[in-house]
């Protein structure tokens, strides 16, 4: 009854605002933009049976499809060239199976930009920043780390949606430098995070772009991008961020339980103190253009603060460890101990970039036989040898729509980061509307 | 009878006054009928022509100091409030949704036959340096014949064969060679018409040669004298264009 109730009201503002309308000019001073997606998404899991951290899938069941269909609005409205409002919103329905529903709209945009003195901006409200030159990782994109993104898009996509900072941004942009600075405050109930704090210079050197930045936050941070172009078809870049203080936590075991040296432990999550340590992330990547306008692709990634080997195994047997005993537990312990075990191992899994060591390959052309926009991008990881290999193609061939058609395949032992995942294989069939 | 006897001394005062020039000049005064001036405006629409359907993409083009360009896409309505800048040999595009401009190389396709080079820079001086190869009929129009080489790895081509009328210096025929030697298209410069006190060309036909039977048009319209900000041509001035 509640999945129904929760359908209508989703058709219903899913549906609500959809006048065809895409620019308006109210007159010479004001000027209305507006653009509307829809799109509904359709994927299906091949599930894995049988995981460490899922053991016989009896830890958590995760659902076989799930449909989501949003409308992705966007609205520009700008006064006499000093005011511009931007709002992007993303009303979404989702809904999976097992008849879980939701509905929830995620704002990613609702900001003023004002031209306080050309070339002088200042920004209030709540904006997406993307930051970063690289496609597979952005380890200087400090401010929205941590925010949702969809990992069934294309990279380039990822970032695009995804919930936005409340913030205030002062940017001068001057002949050779560019400086923004950037508060994003501790708001009652909209932004929980602790104060954060961004400053930016950007200079075209030569024929590079040069972008530093330094970051305060829970950790402080210090940025560092740059990208130039060899020859007329080869775009080069690298993105360096270092962090004060490890943000990654591991798993150990927090007491014996049950007679002493039962050899039976509960789990705890930790963050080790290594607080003073500096941490490198970094990438270093190509993008080679041919002449039949297929794209190459290629970088390589480093998370020093990433599961070392023997940090992994060390992880890997305490898991091993929870997965036999909630099997079968051990005489005199309730499995509720290694379900929880279990449990909080699955909250650490960041999975592509739990490990220190990646690759990252994509070969395109958004032109195959007219109208296949395709693609086939592979992330490896370089540490264990597991992997996630994502062939996709948009189907281009009508106005205002495209069908697109994807797979992930994550592939590796059941030991490694990729064959840790609960799936096997992802299918998605994704029908994007937009006037 | 008088007329006709002036006709060949009219051709060779033409021809050594066209030779008198060094190829540099020749390329600059061919660049001064395809660009009015260093900095001026104007829409453009390519159309690319497919087997069975037409594939439109509308712009309008800021230049300035020859070397600086904008072009902001109006249409079609997805593509609509795209940015892409070029500055010297830099390319970024600023697509709004992912909120970062991204750098791209010369190479990488807009649309059809249509390099990112070919909308947002409209003379060749800046990036080939030229060499006279001599004389050519193309079709009713004697032309000269150069060949260009880039000045630089970032110029988007590395060899154009350049054809334009020895009398009026107007662009006539080019094509366009890969760092292999390979033709990959060949561009007709047509639709002249008075534009800003000259003859210009309005019209370009560019053919694919890898894909026979592919080609596009482009078409450029309200050309004008019109000065930008300096600001707009900052790769990070991009999300703040109204």
């Amino acid at each position: 009854m509640k999945v129904h109730l929760l359908r209508r009201i989703a058709i219903l503002v899913l549906l609500s605002f959809s006048i065809p309308v895409n620019a308006s000019v109210f007159d010479e001073n004001l000027r209305l933009e507006y653009r509307v997606e829809f799109i509904n998404q359709t994927t299906y899991y091949q599930l894995r049976n049988d995981t460490l951290l899922n053991p016989d899938s009896k830890l958590t069941s995760f659902p076989k499809w799930k449909n989501k269909l949003y409308k992705d609005v966007s609205i520009n409205l700008t006064y006499k060239e000093w005011l511009k409002l931007v709002v992007k919103s993303r009303p979404t329905w989702t809904i999976n199976n097992e008849e879980e529903s939701s509905l929830k709209n995620y704002v990613d945009d609702a900001y003023v930009d004002i031209k306080l003195k050309n070339p002088i901006f200042l920004t209030i409200g709540k904006e997406n920043i993307q930051e970063g030159v690289g496609l597979s990782y952005n380890p200087t994109d400090f401010l929205s780390e941590g925010k949702d993104v969809d990992y069934s898009q294309r990279e380039e996509e990822r970032k695009q949606d995804r919930e936005g900072n409340y913030l205030v941004r002062f940017e001068s942009i001057g002949d050779k430098i560019t400086f923004s600075c950037i508060v994003a405050p501790k708001i009652d109930n909209l932004q929980k995070e602790s104060p954060r704090y961004q400053m930016r210079l950007y200079s075209l050197v030569g024929d590079t772009d040069v972008t530093f930045s330094y970051f305060h936050g829970r950790h402080s941070k210090l940025g560092l991008n740059l990208s130039g172009i060899v020859g007329s078809n080869t775009e080069l870049h690298t993105e360096i961020g270092l962090t004060k203080g490890s943000e990654r936590e591991f798993l150990r075991k927090k007491r014996e339980v049950g007679p002493p040296n039962s050899g039976i432990y509960e789990y705890e999550a930790y963050n080790p103190s290594d607080k003073g340590d500096i941490f490198v992330r970094s990438i270093i990547g190509g993008h080679y253009t041919s002449a039949n306008k297929t794209n190459l692709i290629v970088e390589y990634f480093f998370n020093e603060d990433g599961y070392s080997k023997s940090e992994w195994d060390v992880f890997i047997e305490m898991v091993k460890d929870a997965s036999s005993n909630f099997k079968s537990p051990p005489a005199g312990f309730p499995q509720g101990i290694f379900k929880e075990n279990l449990r909080i191992a699955n909250s650490l899994m960041t999975f592509r970039s739990l490990r220190k060591n990646y690759l990252f390959f994509r070969l395109s052309n958004p032109e195959l036989f007219n109208y296949y926009d395709s693609q086939l991008s592979l992330l490896l990881n370089v540490d264990d040898g597991s992997c996630v290999v994502m062939p996709s193609v948009d189907y281009k061939r009508f106005k205002n729509l495209v069908l697109r058609f994807g797979v992930d395949w994550f592939c590796g032992d059941s030991q490694s980061e990729f064959g840790l995942v609960p799936r096997d294989t992802e299918l998605q069939l994704e029908v994007k509307y937009f006037f | 009878m008088r007329k006709a006897a002036f006709l060949p001394l009219l051709l060779i005062l033409i021809a050594s006054n066209t030779f008198s020039l060094t190829p540099a000049k020749i390329l600059e005064r061919i660049d001064q009928i395809r660009a009015p001036g260093d900095t001026f405006v104007f829409d453009l629409k390519i159309t690319y022509k497919k087997e069975k359907e037409d594939i439109i993409q509308k712009f309008t083009v800021r230049v300035k100091d020859a070397d600086k360009s904008l072009v902001k896409f109006t249409y079609p309505e997805a593509n609509k409030g795209r940015l892409f800048l070029m500055v010297g040999n830099n390319m970024w595009i600023y697509i709004p949704g992912t909120r970062r401009p991204i750098r791209i190389s010369p190479q990488q396709r807009l649309l059809g036959q249509i390099s990112n080079g070919d909308v947002a820079r409209v003379v060749f001086s800046l990036n080939y340096n030229a060499k006279l190869l001599g004389e050519e009929k193309i079709g009713e129009s004697q032309c000269i014949k150069l060949e260009l080489t880039p000045k630089s790895e970032q110029a988007t081509y590395s060899r154009i064969l350049l054809w334009a009328e020895i009398k009026s210096f107007n662009p006539i025929k080019a094509e366009f060679y890969t760092a292999s030697g390979k033709l990959l298209k060949t561009a007709f410069y047509k639709g002249y018409a008075e534009v800003l006190g000259k003859e210009r060309p309005l019209v370009l036909e560019i053919y694919d040669e890898l894909r026979k039977g592919e080609y596009s048009i482009m078409e450029y319209s309200n050309m004008k004298v019109a000065d930008t900000p300096k600001a707009f041509f900052q790769k990070t001035y991009l999300k703040h264009i109204r």
